[in-house]
């Protein structure tokens, strides 16, 4: 369910890439900075959920299985854990925001950033492998489709095997394309809904740094 | 022109990749051999592959143009064009070797623009890697490979999962083209101006005669015992989703089947090809050559051994659903493979390109 919504995220939107990165960092910033304040979750959420068009309510639906584990945490530790159940749900919509831009302006962002090319190449890499990774997880799901523990160590063995083998014949494609670790991405001017983006990023991170100050 | 002459090539585990071998390649060469015969070691030698970036021990020499083999001379296209991707989006994936080999990104773009155009697959521009069929991936890094400039092109089996409709497409493509195609669908063999054989012979199997049985599955398609199927049809058609379904549908039904999909390391959870085979019919171990490699971990092989031992694997199971299993076998492999379906009285359900084998099924469905 997590690999099959980062390859939804891969389809992109319209958004800026430069302002949903640094907004993705600021508003994970803010849960930290506001000590995982309630009010400062649901507002990254809501934001995340209007910016990506409901795309990061289905990221946050992927991760159902951690919410239970809180949920079974929350019978000894009580309010504490919901405080930490919609931190955790915040920084991931913080993350998704990255899904309402495309692949391409995120690499441009990051080499705006001087995030060195080194770094950027392998991380669009391995991006473009996602699909294929996602294709096999759910082939070999249908072969070891078998239950229990046996079931998921076979799933989990010919998942593992099947990636290292991939990986293998990638870096030898690689090597075949000249591969020189030259990363491209692209830059445009951000809109204005783009621009009202990043405002509202930062004012959810001084509101948290006012919570911070006042307590 | 790519020149050959090498005593021995060892792989890093000590396994012989190839011996003695002088051969000159001009351009336009069909390069045919039994599974395991050196094809993909020589294809890996033209590019550099073999020895710079899998090591090893090579006695001999080659020499493309004149120069040490290297990627930028020699560009090479894997059998499985998935595994060749590197861009989300067609248009930067054609674009990609010209940036890595340091063209400014918008100059590569746009060349990569006219090469689609060029060779007819302008409307694919502006798609998603992932979303476009085989067929069309493949044709999509013969583009990545006249957009970089080599000078040679070479693909290993780059017939082995598309259509007839398509694998034509791509020799026109190619003609105009210096290249090696490494193939074991020799149907195609008449296209190019040149075979090498490194040393295939086609054996003369005799397929027995089945009575079929009562029906064994009755959902998708009627299936009868002993009965064997091929699903046949163009790429994208929805041959493998066919076969998903009708497992699907066998799994709900309680049925005993076995599920091949096209690439073999799904299957493969052993430490040893012996495990992985362990109760399958000793004459399908030693049919499909498994026996000198038993000891072996499955996921050291080479592609062609690992469909064999996945293949034997289905063998476990009173009903096998196939798709394209012949893909990297040779000629003989798929007389052989029906061979032993009927003598071991198997049904099966084959998803396949290869007309070869569909001659030998009782029945086909073309979708």
């Amino acid at each position: 369910m997590i690999i099959n919504s980062l390859k939804e995220g891969l389809r992109g939107g319209g958004r800026e890439g430069r302002v949903c990165l640094t907004s993705a960092v600021i508003l994970s910033l803010s849960v930290y900075i506001s000590a995982m304040a309630i009010e400062v979750s649901l507002l990254i959420i809501t934001l995340s959920a209007i910016v990506t068009s409901g795309r990061s309510l289905k990221v946050l639906k992927a991760f159902l299985p951690f919410y239970v584990f809180f949920a079974i945490t929350a019978i000894f530790f009580g309010f504490q854990v919901v405080k930490s159940l919609l931190a955790f749900m915040a920084v991931i919509s913080a993350g998704a925001l990255i899904y309402s831009t495309n692949i391409k302006e995120i690499t441009g962002a990051l080499l705006y950033f001087k995030v060195p090319q080194r770094v950027v190449s392998v991380v669009s890499l391995a991006i473009s492998m996602l699909p294929l990774l996602v294709s096999d997880f759910n082939n070999i799901r249908e072969i070891h489709n078998s239950k229990g523990i046996k079931g998921y160590y076979r799933l989990l063995k010919a998942f593992t095997s099947t990636t290292i083998l991939r990986a293998i014949s990638i870096s030898e494609s690689l090597y075949s394309k000249s591969f020189s670790y030259r990363a491209v991405g692209e830059l445009r001017q951000p809109e204005i809904k783009d621009i009202a983006v990043f405002l509202l990023s930062v004012l959810i991170l001084i509101y948290a740094i006012s919570l911070e100050v006042s307590t | 022109m790519i020149e050959f002459s090498v005593n021995s090539y060892f792989y890093p585990n000590g396994r012989l990749g190839l011996e003695c071998f002088s051969e000159k390649f001009e351009g336009c060469e069909f390069l045919k051999g039994r599974t395991g015969s050196g094809k993909t070691t020589i294809l890996r030698m033209m590019n550099g592959l073999i020895p710079e970036f899998y090591g090893g021990k090579l006695d001999g020499f080659i020499r493309a143009f004149g120069n040490k083999p290297n990627p930028r001379d020699i560009y090479y296209i894997k059998q499985n064009p998935e595994e060749m991707v590197t861009c989300l989006d067609v248009i930067d994936e054609v674009a990609y070797p010209s940036i890595q080999q340091g063209k400014k990104a918008s100059e590569a773009k746009r060349e990569a623009e006219e090469v689609c155009e060029e060779i007819g697959i302008g409307h694919l521009a502006n798609r998603k890697t992932y979303e476009i069929s085989t067929g069309e991936l493949q044709l999509v890094e013969i583009a990545a490979a006249i957009t970089s400039g080599s000078k040679f092109i070479v693909l290993d089996e780059p017939f082995a999962h598309l259509s007839r409709r398509n694998a034509l497409r791509v020799i026109k493509i190619i003609k105009n083209l210096k290249h090696v195609v490494s193939e074991h669908r020799i149907e195609f063999e008449k296209y190019f101006d040149r075979t090498v054989n490194l040393g295939l012979e086609i054996e003369n199997i005799d397929i027995p005669e089945t009575e079929k049985g009562d029906v064994v599955y009755n959902g998708i398609l009627e299936l009868r015992e002993r009965e064997i199927v091929a699903i046949t049809g163009d790429n994208g058609a929805g041959k493998t989703m066919m076969l998903k379904g009708i497992a699907k549908d066998m799994r709900r039904k309680g049925i005993n089947f076995s599920i091949l999909l096209q690439h073999p390391p799904y299957h493969l959870t052993e430490n040893t090809v012996e495990k992985e085979v362990e109760g399958v019919n000793r004459e399908v171990v030693t049919a499909f050559g498994l026996e000198g490699i038993k000891n072996r971990h499955p996921q050291s092989l080479s592609s062609g051994q690992m469909r064999r031992v996945a293949i034997a694997k289905a063998f476990k199971a009173k009903i096998l659903l196939l798709d394209e299993p012949s893909a990297a076998q040779d000629i003989n492999f798929r007389k052989k493979l029906v061979c032993l379906l009927r003598k071991c009285g198997k049904t099966a359900v084959i998803a396949t390109h290869d007309e070869e084998l569909v001659k030998y099924c009782d029945w086909r469905i073309e979708l």
